[in-house]
């Protein structure tokens, strides 16, 4: 609640002419909003030039704001909304990756990332499996763990009915959970 | 039916009923492998719960904040009409031309005893019941609605996303 207080003074302060205040919501929320426009386009590039355009196009709408709901609900619309354009415009792509491409973003990522604790190499796997997900899987789950968001706001993020976010929901992370023991399991036939 | 996985979920989410619930926890103190399932389970949603969010390059903010300076600023909320204010305008506006029909009509010469039918009413005849001053304040009542409906749709429609 005081969060969601303070997202509506920094708004009041950017509507009544103080635009740096925005500046403070765009670092509350980069994170967030980079995070899932990256479910959509797969590449960290792309990802920041959606994820620029959702905070220009927020700021340039933020009348529009009624304040009914969370404004990250608001927000994470625009992101929603945004990164299914782009993917519509460029086509990407959003097949999962065969069991063969994991392998080869695998060794990529050996090569350059240090998996010394047990705990790194878990979220590493578990981030590879996520990437590997449809958009549309890959961003429930990440709005339900990460962007702090109920069903019925995803719901209305995605444009959907809540009980639809629900079986959404749970196919998402049935779907990843098998993900990842492909993950496991090839990695663990790499080690023998 | 659901499956035990799914019934997991909605326990761990919070989403069942106190019945289902009451029924999950009898599961887990009875049945061995619905507890295993349920720490593999609750396992694999404390570690979704627990991973990073991805992080944007460092000059993020500063970009989207350059974006920004060529942008307008935005409307301010004083400047937005609240929606009651619309509906209480509109409301005004059909009771007004209800009115005026109503008196047109009262007014309109129904007889087919001369075998014709007569609508030639005088226009200014229509305000008999009411005094000059009163039609004058109507009509630029209407003006003045009709002028804050335009300019509500307009800024509505320049608004969408």
């Amino acid at each position: 609640m005081q969060q969601e207080l303070t997202d509506i003074a920094i708004i009041d302060a950017v509507l009544a002419g103080d635009q740096q205040a925005y500046a403070l919501l765009v670092k509350r929320y980069q994170r967030y909003v980079f995070t899932l426009a990256l479910r959509f386009t797969k590449s960290r590039e792309d990802a920041e030039e959606v994820a620029q355009d959702c905070f220009v196009k927020a700021f340039k709408y933020l009348s529009g704001y009624e304040r009914k709901g969370k404004f990250t609900t608001w927000l994470y619309r625009i992101v929603y909304t945004t990164a299914m354009t782009y993917l519509r415009k460029k086509q990407v792509d959003v097949l999962s990756i065969d069991d063969e491409n994991h392998q080869n973003v695998l060794d990529s990522h050996q090569a350059s990332t240090d998996l010394n604790t047990e705990r790194k190499s878990r979220d590493y796997y578990l981030n590879l499996a996520i990437e590997s997900l449809l958009p549309d899987d890959a961003s429930i789950i990440t709005l339900f763990y990460k962007g702090e968001q109920s069903l019925e706001e995803i719901a209305q993020i995605m444009g959907i009915e809540a009980n639809t976010a629900k079986v959404k929901l749970h196919r998402a992370r049935g779907r990843l959970k098998i993900k990842l023991e492909q993950l496991l399991k090839s990695e663990a036939e790499d080690l023998i | 039916m659901k499956s035990a996985e799914e019934k997991i979920w909605n326990y761990i989410d919070g989403l069942c009923s106190k019945e289902e619930a009451l029924e999950i926890e009898r599961l887990l103190r009875e049945d061995i492998s619905f507890q295993n399932l349920y720490q593999e389970i609750l396992s694999f949603d404390k570690h979704l719960k627990s991973t990073d969010l991805e992080e944007p390059s460092m000059g993020f903010s500063f970009a989207v904040m350059d974006k920004i300076r060529l942008q307008a600023q935005p409307l301010s909320l004083k400047a937005q009409v609240d929606k009651r204010i619309i509906y209480g305008i509109a409301a005004s506006f059909i009771l007004i031309l209800s009115v005026i029909m109503a008196v047109a009509i009262a007014q309109t010469n129904w007889s087919a005893s001369s075998g014709s039918f007569n609508m030639n009413y005088d226009v200014f005849k229509i305000g008999e019941g009411f005094s000059r001053t009163a039609i004058q304040a109507f009509l630029f009542f209407d003006i003045i609605i009709m002028l804050l409906t335009a300019d509500y749709f307009f800024r509505k429609k320049s608004k969408l996303i």
